[in-house]
């Protein structure tokens, strides 16, 4: 199992490689000029010119990059053009905000999913199980920032219960403006789940060993329990763990919507004002994390399957 | 109580897409105390189903029992709830499927999926006394306790096979459902296996029904025969004579389609056609598009059951009060 999660520690160098290149190339290739962005409209051409020199700007893009992977490989993501601050440090500074928001939307998604996936499985093709089909595809279909507009309108503007954006001060405030967000991502991540937990458990429910269960007698809360739901878990972890790390890199737009002082909003700041070396470190720094997200669900899959936990000793 | 089980009557139907399924039509059949049956079908007769409506494990949707009933100790089961089946299955009667590679749990240890079967029919055990049992049943069945701990995949065919039939027996059920328990096994592990099940019946005076297409393994084990064919029982009698003197024609093509040892025979020979499909039986007689002997009548009468003496009992328009009818052969 260690020799396993090693060798998939060292699997990440090859796709950090790649995602920074990739991110590199296209942030080289697009339109907009960092110097010119830096000094604004109204500098000089000379300034403009001296400050893309100092800065490396006419180099090759290949010798950029080899530059700036030399930096991160001493630990050093570089600085932000615009802030003149530490990129690592500007990231691990809005990361756990992006953490708290992704856990607690894929809690949301969670409680919802599961639950009625599990319903409409053993009520197949009731109306719990076409209402939970036809609300699941809504919820899919739907949106985010759609969705999260409506819950600000509903929820702060008329309601005023909720704050519509930022986040609060304190665990109390903290939370209720977390709530909203929450909520907006969870929405579409719990019909995904839901869908997969239905399918799943379906597939389990026609197993000959619940047969057997049933023949033992067994109560069938009971057997939905052990002998259906473990067995279905390995797709549903799957899906988690997709969706996880999807809320992870993708909060953006939710981010955006309720001022939330995450990563994926910084990320798109840094964009829109071309803050190459911030746009780099924050995907590269998602990229690790999405990439660990996968390891832990592989690892969770060898505790919910014996027979995959076999396979990893080899 | 002579009978442990009787069946009565029992319809089961299928409804699906393609229409509906007519698995099991009005079979009677008694069980006796402590007796053993051989329930003997091709592929699709309707054997698992019968199994399956006794233990009320047949799901809806798609399937039901429409009518009938099956006594069992004077009780029927039919009009029982699921919670009061809660407390037949597994203790009462227990059942051993077809394929063991698909019949455990895989996700579960073994130990532990015997263990279910005590804790939930045994409530004056405490956990140590569970345990106990458990590893019990597994040196019954001739597996090292130690491995109780293990998951399935860590077992072979037969192996898996014993530990269903630990499952199966933990209870002391007083009757016993195998539903071809060795067709998915090697026939060294099959002799293994049903040799397990003969010695614990011994043991354990329990009643089996057993469900196989070999008719070798009938003769081993069972004291009566009944013999299925779409979805009826069309002879049933104590296995000589079913075996010996078999009245029904599909019987005797059974009979006819095995190779014997002290004859010489050039070609086999099987009873032409195919089983009907069960969702577009046959009016009348359901053999009578197989039957060398059928008349016109076979194909709109329903064959009444004929008691040929002795519980004999075969359905088939060739015996009528007993007797044979004179079929110009």
């Amino acid at each position: 199992m260690y020799k396993y999660v090693l060798k998939r520690l060292l699997m990440m160098i090859p796709v950090l490689i790649g995602v920074s290149f990739l991110v590199f190339f296209i942030l080289a290739v697009s339109p907009g000029d960092p110097a010119r962005m830096i000094l604004g409209e109204q500098a000089t051409q000379e300034s403009v010119d001296a400050l893309r020199d100092e800065m490396g700007l006419d180099d090759p893009v290949l010798v950029r990059y080899a530059h700036y992977m030399g930096d991160v490989l001493h630990g050093d993501l570089g600085t932000s053009y615009k802030t003149k601050l530490d990129v690592l440090m500007q990231v691990l500074d809005r990361f756990p905000n992006t953490l708290i928001l992704s856990v607690a939307g894929i809690l949301v998604a969670l409680v919802i999913g599961v639950p009625i996936g599990i319903l409409s499985a053993k009520r197949q093709y009731s109306w719990v199980d076409n209402l939970t089909t036809v609300l699941g595809l809504v919820g899919v279909a739907m949106p985010n920032f759609w969705l999260g507009l409506l819950l600000v309108m509903l929820f702060s503007l008329h309601l005023g219960w909720l704050p519509s954006s930022g986040m609060g001060e304190g665990l109390v405030p903290m939370i209720k403006s977390l709530i909203l967000p929450a909520l907006t991502l969870g929405t579409g991540c719990a019909a995904s789940i839901m869908r997969m937990t239905r399918s799943s458990m379906l597939e389990a429910m026609r197993q000959d060993y619940i047969d057997t269960a049933r023949s033992k007698g067994l109560k069938e809360s009971y057997i939905t329990k052990y002998h259906m739901f473990k067995n279905a878990l390995i797709p549903i972890i799957t899906v988690i763990g997709l969706q996880f790390g999807m809320l992870l890199g993708g909060a953006a737009l939710t981010e955006t919507i309720f001022a939330w002082p995450g990563l994926g909003r910084f990320m798109i700041e840094s964009i829109k004002s071309k803050d190459m070396p911030m746009v780099l470190g924050s995907a590269m720094f998602l990229a690790v994390m999405y990439s660990v997200v996968n390891l832990i669900v592989d690892i969770l899959y060898a505790y919910a399957d014996p027979r995959i936990k076999a396979q990893y000793k080899h | 109580m002579d009978n442990i089980l009787e069946i009565k009557d029992l319809v089961v139907r299928y409804e699906t897409e393609d229409g509906l399924v007519k698995a099991v039509n009005s079979v009677n059949l008694a069980l006796k105390q402590g007796a053993s049956v051989g329930l003997v079908g091709e592929t699709g007769a309707g054997k698992t189903t019968l199994a399956k409506s006794v233990m009320r494990l047949i799901q809806w949707p798609p399937g039901r029992i429409i009518s009938g009933e099956i006594l069992f100790e004077g009780k029927d089961l039919v009009s029982l709830t699921q919670e009061q089946m809660y407390n037949i299955r597994g203790k009462e009667i227990s059942m051993i499927f077809q394929d063991p590679m698909t019949a455990l749990n895989p996700v579960m240890t073994v130990g532990k999926q015997i263990a279910e079967v005590i804790g939930v029919h045994e409530a004056h055990l405490d956990e140590e006394g569970t345990k106990k049992k458990m590893e019990e049943m597994l040196q019954m069945v001739g597996i090292d306790p130690q491995r109780a701990e293990e998951y399935p995949h860590q077992f072979s065919g037969g192996m898996k096979q014993r530990v269903v039939i630990a499952i199966a027996l933990a209870c002391n059920p007083k009757l016993l459902i195998a539903d071809e328990p060795t067709t998915a096994l090697d026939v060294t592990i099959q002799a293994q296996v049903l040799e397990l099940i003969r010695n614990l019946r011994d043991k354990l005076g329990t009643s089996l029904l057993l469900i196989t297409h070999d008719l070798g393994v009938v003769a081993q084990n069972c004291e009566y025969v009944a013999i299925m064919y779409a979805g009826e029982i069309v002879e049933y009698g104590e296995l000589r004579d079913v075996f010996h003197r078999g009245a029904h024609p599909y019987t005797k093509g059974l009979f006819d389609s095995i190779p014997k040892l002290t004859e010489k025979v050039d070609r086999l020979r099987p009873i032409e056609g195919m089983m009907p499909d069960p969702a577009n039986l046959p009016e009348g007689c359901k053999f009578h598009p197989r039957c060398q002997y059928a008349t016109p009548e076979c194909g709109q009468v329903q064959p009444p059951e004929v008691d040929l003496g002795g519980g004999h009992i075969v359905r088939c328009m060739r015996y009528s009060g007993g007797k044979p009818i004179q079929s110009g052969e």
